[in-house]
């Protein structure tokens, strides 16, 4: 039996708020909260609404029905309690997008980031900087060289240099390019932020990576391996 | 304080600054669904109870920005350098600036204060977020060298649990739509169904009452499962549902009908300028 079916589905208040949360060894590994939310339609009319917010698994406990689990129970309760309705906020680059619409939810209203990147390179050097401290790359790492042009519309290119396991930022372009990277500097933001995942962003066509296969291979794995997706909804 | 052109300057968060707060927020989020008005005090104690994603006031007072012309406060900024979950971001979680002569350049500022003020908390960019139907603060943040994310990423969710407690929380409003749709004097009943659920609405002149069902009603509205909550919460007009076929109307009258149909689910902004309002 996996977790997903023996773990204990259990519930905690705080305030006006119910958390509902599975828990494998005493650990509490997934959890949804919902609490009381008073929704405005009108000068005269208001709906009492069961906000549903804090959803998340723990990455080890993923893929195991549990968030399911955790979710039905929750939307019972929701339920029992005599809610009219209840609403959330997520992405839609996220793989609980499609459960929530299991579950009955429909898109009602969508709103989109926007960024202000302070400083494209430094945040670059920066991002590389700790792709390179990622323990998954450490393997080799010394042996790495690779130039890289980091295109974050609308900025202008920055390049860096990748070698003896440091980077370092250049002030101009080198003359060979072994690899390009291209996206915002919003979609660099909340990759950086673990917002979205390079999977999706690739999918999405959000992000390109062009040049010598190994590298740009690293780079994608670099991107995923230090970030993760934390929020549900 | 730094000051500005026209008089205008952008300055920290006093003590006693929140009734002109509340003011302002409340003058501005009038005409949204979603946003509940709020009084000085449920404003500040709103945000000092924001333990998950609400910036720390108390011990930060630069975290809220008051933009003032001639010593009267036109705007203020509400900004999180310690965003929940984000490291590198400072998240402008709300932006709201009065009905002024160039209210936009009065957000501009603002924006440009919160850039200056997430400069100095090492921060490498600044985030807000916008409702896709709000193209004025869009051309702000346009303007002022943001960057749109062009893949639709956040998304407000919802699920009618039961319809006809819904509708019965919301009575006074749909009678009240009804007279500001001119039809405070119709009489007769309408059957709603959203997917398997339904409910009944019987209006008498200046009154409605919803009731679980009714037999024979003079106007039938039915929506699909997937356009009902973004018709009830007043995202999609019933001509917009009617156009895409996920909304039918049968009345003897069917003009008549849609008419009242409109007027019961009429669209209104919602109020989305906030990662979450909970």
């Amino acid at each position: 039996m996996s977790d997903g079916d023996t773990a204990e589905i259990k519930t905690r208040e705080r305030g006006a708020w119910r958390r509902v949360y599975a828990e494998v060894e005493e650990k509490d590994v997934s959890h949804v909260s919902y609490g009381p939310h008073r929704f405005p339609l009108g000068p005269k009319g208001e709906v009492r609404m069961a906000g549903i917010a804090g959803v998340g698994t723990e990455p080890e406990f993923r893929r195991k029905g549990l968030a399911r689990r955790v979710f039905q129970r929750t939307m019972d309760d929701v339920k029992g309690a005599g809610y009219s309705c209840a609403g959330l906020f997520t992405s839609t680059s996220i793989v609980a997008h499609r459960m929530y619409r299991r579950f009955g939810y429909v898109d009602v209203a969508r709103n989109r980031p926007w960024v202000k990147l302070l400083d494209p390179a430094r945040a670059c050097s920066k991002a590389l900087s700790r792709m390179l401290q990622d323990e998954g790359l450490a393997k080799d790492l010394a042996r790495w060289r690779c130039a890289v042009e980091l295109r974050l519309s609308p900025h202008p290119a920055v390049y860096a240099k990748i070698q003896d396991g440091g980077v370092e930022m250049l002030s101009r372009r080198p003359r060979a390019i072994d690899v390009s990277v291209k996206m915002s500097a919003a979609t660099f933001m909340l990759l950086r932020e673990g917002l979205m995942t390079v999977d999706y962003a690739q999918a999405a066509r959000l992000l390109s990576c062009e040049g010598e296969a190994e590298s740009c291979a690293r780079l994608r794995r670099a991107f995923g391996s230090a970030h993760r997706v934390v929020r549900g909804g | 304080m730094a000051e500005r052109g026209k008089g205008l300057a952008i300055r920290s968060f006093r003590e006693g600054d929140e009734e002109a707060i509340a003011g302002l927020f409340n003058r501005y989020a009038k005409g949204f669904s979603g946003a509940a008005s709020v009084t000085a005090e449920s404003w500040r104690e709103d945000v000092r109870e924001q333990s998950w994603n609400g910036p720390p006031l108390d011990a930060d007072r630069d975290c809220a920005r008051l933009a003032e012309r001639d010593g009267k406060v036109v705007g203020y900024a509400l900004t999180d350098y310690q965003p929940y979950e984000l490291k590198h971001a400072a998240l402008v979680q709300e932006l709201f600036v009065d009905d002024v002569e160039e209210a936009e350049e009065v957000a501009a500022a603002l924006l440009e204060d919160a850039e200056k003020q997430a400069r100095a908390r090492d921060k490498e960019c600044v985030m807000l977020l916008l409702s896709l139907e709000d193209g004025r603060a869009q051309r702000v943040a346009g303007a002022s060298a943001f960057w749109e994310e062009s893949d639709g990423t956040g998304v407000f969710m919802a699920t009618i649990l039961d319809l006809v407690a819904f509708l019965k929380e919301i009575e006074e409003e749909l009678a009240r739509r009804m007279a500001d749709g001119g039809l405070g004097g119709w009489e007769g009943t309408v059957r709603v169904v959203v997917g398997e659920q339904e409910a009944a609405l019987r209006l008498r002149p200046g009154k409605l009452w919803v009731e679980e069902t009714v037999d024979g009603p003079d106007v039938a509205v039915s929506l699909t499962p997937e356009a009902g909550p973004p018709v009830l919460f007043g995202q999609m007009s019933v001509g917009e549902a009617y156009a895409q076929g996920s909304l039918s109307v049968a009345a003897e009258d069917r003009a008549q009908g849609l008419r009242v149909v409109d007027a019961l689910f009429p669209r209104r902004p919602m109020f989305l300028p906030r990662a979450q309002w909970w």
